[in-house]
């Protein structure tokens, strides 16, 4: 449909111009747009705002949990947290698992969504498969996990011993334990990665592909360079933040398997966050660890989304 | 309509490299299912067998099911993420499609306030959302449950990223075909971008089918606790866990998400004719 | 209008109604618990007290572990909502009592004359007290004890039936039996339990303890505390290896270790897992003279602020030490009865000649004392720092004299007494 035509007739029944264009909006469009976003406005405040408010003033105080008084200190919890070393071995740590798990998962996540589509055999038993460690309750996966990596008695180091390869005490090395807790991380999200790409996929419109095809894209490579990739642009941008997202705030995996051990090898932020809450009962530390803790990942996802928007190629 | 879309590298070469990864993926699920159908003794023997000696399937399963109401808890579960699903869909979807398709003051800074609301983990925010829960007086219920996610940030995003690849073309003559924004939501946004809609309804489903820590927060009443507590009532950490019924509930608190999802993944694809008007 | 003798029955017959409308609004105990997996034995014990106490109905809640107990305590503080009474572990206990929030039982056992009947052991009234206030009261009693496989004892040219009694002995046989084969280890020492507890249980039996009578000065790091780096480095250099409390429990269970050395609630788990296919004998850790044992387990605490309340909790807590009560709890759980009287029943009788393992730790109970807590709100930090080192140390990656200096430094630093 010519577009022309109908916006004079629009503008003639004095329906208000198409917003998306650019021109200049109406009142009844803004009203139009904060009613649809209203509701999720007053749940965001009241949900996430509010109490991440509280939590900013718990910080300013020694609150312990479960007592009836605290006092205000200021500063002090601050100061604390900068000059704790195992602190800023945490924070070490969780910055070394993501850079680890971000890039493993959105790779593998999208060979397997790609090598999945591209043909026609069996891709619900495949999608399947590979989203079920995404699908399992992690206490009983880490329970599983925890007996494969026996040192002597795993099946792990005995199929890697059987081999003749290496062996090594996956769970207890201090040079082993984050990659290994990166590896798990890897194997539970790359379904997630896998199942948002495959959206993606199957959202590209077919006369795209044809286009492409007309205009000499025959080979395999051509079409994935000019037509699939730019496609999920808005996807990839999508699964990067939230994939790095998910690394930096890995909680269950280091308590069921190592509780931030050997020493502080395998220790993250929020695990860091959680134990000076809840099991060291310094609750006003705990959420100034956790004030820190979100000024960096806001920082960094700011950067990343306004990095990307601009790069990405909407319609 | 599906192959030419990309033509394969070999069938073959597919093949390999997805069982490949498909067997390393299962390795751990293997593991849990031999050891739900393994007898105590059999459990953690020096040699390796994925079939025990004795069978004890039956025993295990059963007691699972009984020691603790697991079948009670996941009913809590299909109620709770149903509710929760239904719900997000609803306040998420209009204020996606205002951010990626309206123009309006203040929308860049909605946007950045959903992101900075994803960031925000919900280890943080469980407190605060505790003693919130406590003054409306809602505790101990299925709201409880439900409460703290009926606005999902992630949704939002989600939502957005998709709805900005449909066209403006088809916004403006809906428009002027009559449509009112709801009814653009609903009757075009949803169906042409049903494929994200689908993953996101997957993703949440699991994520609160699975999910203790607020649950443990929220609600005292066992009566009311989701799946995964079925699980936990077989571990001990003074006292060594009871592997089998454990790894048997496991099992089965897993397979109703995979049913799930056999379904969903069939929506998915036809989502791609529904939207096909592209 | 009616007769006075009739309306007099109406009027006795309305207040009959109501009177029983009144009697059936039952007291309500709330009472929560952990591990989750005894939530059978919980029931059990709810419907024979709700027999006896029929104005009274009991609300069961199940915790999966000890924390997360304490967590919904702590928040039901905050709310409002707190149990009546609480199975909290042992070493929980004193966070109850220093926030004021536990209820102090000592004049209900002195006045209480079915109490004084019990004859309670007086360790067990130990583990309850803090700072002289008896805030709670053992339920299920867990000991300190040491696993054998008595099949590698016997290769190894050891004796079962002649088990070591102190630890130079059973580092020596541990040396041996690592010396077997490849893929067999001599011994694990559980260096990784809660709050320090392995720690405490060397102090302890030695005579030691963690702090001083007043609280102000650290008294791990003396020669007691001395004395039990060394031996967790002697654990180390005599093989143990590098792994976690549940891979050497497996590992145990998978007849591959010899020595594991770990609380007597994971005999039940043992009993079931190892099932025959080799012997498993128990010993307790050794003690000296004079020397205490830390109880590992959990015990009744009481929140009840109103009277009628505490006076149905303090049924309950008497009820639930009881031998009839006792009894069942051991038998299905394994953990130990806090009433000797309990051991006595013809039932636990029969239960100890076909389990002598579980009898082993009836004769540990004079020794037992409170699982310590350290005061103040790093209290936990504390104890976390003393498991890091003992990992350091085991795992002959430090030495012990400077793993104790270090922890008991930063201890009077977390603690404020520098």
């Amino acid at each position: 449909m010519s577009l022309p035509n109908s916006k004079r007739e629009a503008r003639r029944r004095g329906a208000s111009p198409a917003s998306a264009n650019g021109r200049s909006t109406r009142l009844s469009d803004m009203i139009a747009a904060w009613t649809l976003a209203g509701p999720a406005l007053f749940l965001l405040i009241v949900l996430f705002f509010l109490p991440v408010l509280a939590v900013f003033v718990i910080a300013l105080t020694d609150w312990q949990f479960g007592a009836s008084t605290l006092s205000f200190v200021g500063l002090a919890n601050f100061e604390e947290v900068f000059a704790d070393r195992g602190f800023r071995a945490s924070l070490f740590n969780t910055l070394a698992y993501v850079a680890i798990v971000v890039p493993g998962t959105i790779v593998l996540g999208l060979a397997v969504a790609l090598l999945i589509e591209s043909g026609k055999s069996f891709r619900a038993f495949y999608r399947a498969i590979h989203f079920l460690p995404y699908m399992a309750t992690l206490t009983a996966m880490a329970i599983a996990w925890e007996a494969l990596l026996h040192p002597t008695i795993g099946l792990v180091n005995q199929t890697l011993a059987g081999l003749g390869l290496p062996t090594a005490n996956w769970l207890r090395d201090e040079s082993t334990v984050l990659p290994v807790l990166a590896a798990i991380g890897i194997w539970q999200n790359l379904g997630f990665a896998m199942v948002l790409f495959l959206a993606g996929l199957k959202s590209i419109p077919q006369d795209l592909y044809h286009a492409a095809e007309v205009d000499g894209a025959d080979l395999w490579l051509d079409r994935l360079r000019t037509v699939t990739l730019p496609m999920l642009g808005p996807v990839f941008m999508f699964v990067l933040i939230v994939v790095a997202l998910k690394a930096f705030e890995t909680f269950d995996t280091v308590q069921v398997l190592t509780q931030g051990g050997p020493g502080h090898a395998s220790e993250m932020l929020l695990f860091t966050l959680y134990r000076e809450s809840f099991q060291y009962l310094r609750t006003g530390y705990g959420a100034s660890v956790a004030v820190v803790f979100l000024i960096i990942v806001v920082a960094l996802t700011l950067i990343q989304a306004r990095v990307m928007d601009k790069k990405v190629h909407y319609q | 309509m599906m192959t030419r879309t990309f033509p394969a590298p070999t069938a073959i070469f597919r093949h390999a490299a997805l069982l490949v990864t498909a067997a390393l993926i299962l390795a751990p699920f293997v593991w849990m299912v031999s050891l739900s159908i393994k007898p105590p003794g059999e459990i953690f023997r020096a040699s390796f067998s994925f079939w025990p000696e004795q069978f004890y399937g039956i025993e295990n399963y059963t007691k699972a099911i009984t020691k603790v109401p697991v079948l009670r808890y996941m009913l809590n579960g299909v109620i709770v993420c149903a509710s929760i699903l239904a719900l997000q869909i609803a306040v998420c979807a209009p204020a996606a499609y205002a951010l990626a398709k309206l123009e309006f003051a203040g929308r860049d800074l909605f946007f950045a306030l959903v992101l900075i609301a994803l960031l925000l983990p919900q280890e943080v925010l469980a407190l605060p959302l505790f003693i919130l829960g406590y003054k409306i007086g809602i505790l101990n219920s299925y709201a409880a449950l439900i409460f703290p996610y009926v606005v999902s940030p992630f949704g939002i995003f989600l939502f957005r990223q998709f709805f900005k690849t449909i066209p403006d073309d088809v916004v403006h003559a809906a428009r002027l075909d009559g449509y009112s924004e709801l009814g653009i939501v609903w009757k075009i946004m949803i169906p042409m971008a049903l494929p994200a809609i689908v993953a996101f309804g997957i993703f949440s489903v699991v994520s609160h089918w699975n999910s203790l820590f607020w649950p443990l927060i929220a609600v005292q009443d066992q009566n009311l606790m989701p799946a995964p507590l079925g699980l936990m009532s077989f571990r001990s950490e003074e006292a060594g866990s009871d592997y089998g019924p454990l790894m048997a509930a496991a099992t089965l608190v897993l397979a109703p998400l995979i049913m799930v999802f056999m379904v969903a993944q069939k929506w998915m694809v036809e989502g791609l004719a529904a939207g096909a008007v592209k | 209008m009616l007769p006075n003798k009739c309306a007099r029955r109406i009027a006795l017959t309305l207040a009959g109604i109501l009177a029983m409308g009144t009697g059936a609004a039952a007291l309500e105990l709330k009472i929560t618990y952990s591990p989750a997996n005894f939530s059978g034995m919980y029931q059990e014990l709810a419907s024979r007290f709700m027999e006896r106490h029929p104005d009274v109905r009991i609300k069961l809640a199940g915790f999966p572990t000890y924390a997360a107990l304490s967590e919904n305590t702590l928040r039901s503080a905050i709310t409002g909502g707190l149990p009546d009474v609480s199975f909290e572990g042992i070493n929980f206990v004193r966070r109850y009592a220093d926030r004021q929030l536990a209820i102090p039982l000592n004049d209900r056992m002195t006045r209480d004359a079915e109490w004084q009947g019990q004859e309670l052991p007086v360790s067990i009234q130990d583990i309850g007290t803090v700072n002289g206030d008896i805030v709670a009261v053992p339920f299920a009693i867990s000991t300190m004890n040491v696993f054998y496989n008595a099949d590698l004892v016997r290769q190894a040219g050891g004796d079962p039936s002649n088990l070591p009694t102190n630890w130079d002995e059973i580092v020596g046989l541990a040396e041996q039996i690592d010396a077997l084969s490849g893929d067999i280890s001599g011994m694990y020492f559980d260096y990784g339990a809660g709050s320090a507890l392995a720690f405490q249980s060397l102090v302890f039996s030695q005579g030691g303890s963690m702090m001083d009578e007043s609280e102000t000065q650290v008294a791990f790091a003396d020669q007691e505390g001395s004395w039990a780096m060394d031996l967790v480095r002697r654990f180390g250099e005599a093989g143990q290896l590098n792994m976690s409390r549940d891979q050497a429990r497996q590992m145990f269970v998978a007849g591959k270790l010899g020595i594991y050395q770990n609380t007597s609630s994971n005999m039940g788990n043992f009993d079931q897992q190892i099932s025959g296919t080799f012997e498993y004998v128990v010993g307790p850790v050794p003690v000296v003279e004079g020397g205490r044992s830390p109880a590992a387990g959990n015990a009744m605490v009481v929140f009840s602020s109103e009277p009628e309340q505490q006076e149905a909790a303090w049924d309950w807590v008497k009820f639930a030490t009881s031998p009839e009560a006792q009894s069942i709890m051991a038998m299905m759980t394994g953990y130990v009865p806090v009433n000797a009287r309990a051991a006595d029943t013809p039932q636990m009788r029969a239960f100890y000649e076909t389990h002598p393992n579980h009898a082993v730790p009836l004769s540990q109970i004079d020794t037992l004392t409170a699982w310590y807590a350290f005061p103040g709100e790093n209290g936990e930090r504390v104890a976390e720092d003393i498991v890091d080192a003992m990992e350091r140390v085991v795992n002959l990656r430090q030495s012990p004299d400077d793993a104790l200096n270090e922890v008991a430094a930063r201890a009077r630093r977390l603690l404020g007494l520098d």
